[in-house]
């Protein structure tokens, strides 16, 4: 990092404050100008995964496993799949977590344990809905 | 009460405390050199120009709660609410605005860094990533093979 540099997409800090402000679509063609856009546009295209939209569960595992630990919020969580393919992102550093499902089975909630353990530091919220 | 700063080519400015202490840097070497403000606070990385222009949002913005700034970005959802005053201060060239962002990051200034960082969001919006190289004269530095693996890592966003 040069502290004098006059360009301040030079700069990695600079360029992380941006992808904050960026559409997951202008994310991802960031993150493929250049190796050091990568680096600070990724993190902002998997922070929300919202299961409605993203087809988590088809991604391939490897790529999971490489970016898991920037998703930080997750909505619309339905199926038992949906936090089993979180728990083998090794996501551990969900904030928010919003379940859209009133399913109780043991299998959902033995998974949804495990996967609040994994996470137990840095999550802020979790929405569970109301039994009908 | 008054704080002087001067900027990297020797111009003095003389601006209300708590008008400086938006900058987090100022406002920590205010706290260390308590007892020794006679000498005005040497700002090296920034110019007159873009000091006066800091100092101008910073006189604006004196009385605004401070941001809780967290290291990661669900700010992005609820974005910083733009008034006409701030429309009318980002009406500046790409240069010059690279410039304030550039000062606003050495003088830890948040709520224009922020402000920056949301214009350069603007202006690459919708762009195509050699657009983008084209416009900020960035190399792109993959290899063939890189280029391959991210083809293929973003068609998870399709999906």
């Amino acid at each position: 990092m040069d502290p004098t540099s006059s360009n301040p997409l030079e700069l990695p800090e600079i360029l992380r404050e941006i992808s904050r402000f960026v559409t997951l679509r202008d994310a991802v063609a960031c993150a493929q100008v250049c190796k050091a856009w990568t680096d600070n546009f990724v993190s902002a295209i998997w922070h929300t995964i919202d299961f409605d939209v993203h087809k988590l569960i088809k991604v391939d595992l490897m790529v999971l496993k490489k970016h898991g630990h920037h998703i930080r919020v997750v909505k619309n969580t339905k199926q038992v799949d949906h936090i089993l393919v979180l728990l083998k992102s090794n996501a551990s550093k969900l904030r928010r977590l919003y379940l859209n499902t009133t399913t109780s089975s043991p299998e959902f909630q033995a998974y949804f344990y495990d996967l609040m353990r994994r996470n137990n530091t840095t999550i802020e919220h979790i929405e569970i809905p109301q039994n009908p | 009460m008054k704080v002087t700063l001067e900027s990297s080519d020797g111009q003095v400015f003389t601006v209300d405390k708590e008008v400086a202490e938006l900058s987090v840097i100022i406002k920590e070497m205010l706290v260390i050199e308590q007892a020794n403000q006679d000498h005005p606070i040497p700002l090296l990385n920034v110019g007159a120009v873009e000091l006066a222009k800091v100092i101008e949002y910073c006189e604006h913005h004196r009385n605004d709660p401070t941001i809780d700034d967290d290291e990661d970005y669900d700010s992005r959802k609820k974005p910083i609410e733009m008034d006409d005053w701030d429309k009318q201060f980002t009406i500046v060239n790409k240069e010059m605005m690279f410039e304030l962002i550039l000062a606003a990051n050495s003088m830890q200034v948040k709520p224009l860094l922020h402000l920056g960082c949301r214009y350069a969001a603007d202006i690459v919006k919708r762009m195509s990533p050699t657009e983008i190289r084209d416009l900020f004269q960035i190399d792109d530095d993959f290899t063939p093979e890189e280029q391959d693996k991210i083809e293929w890592e973003k068609q998870w966003t399709k999906l």
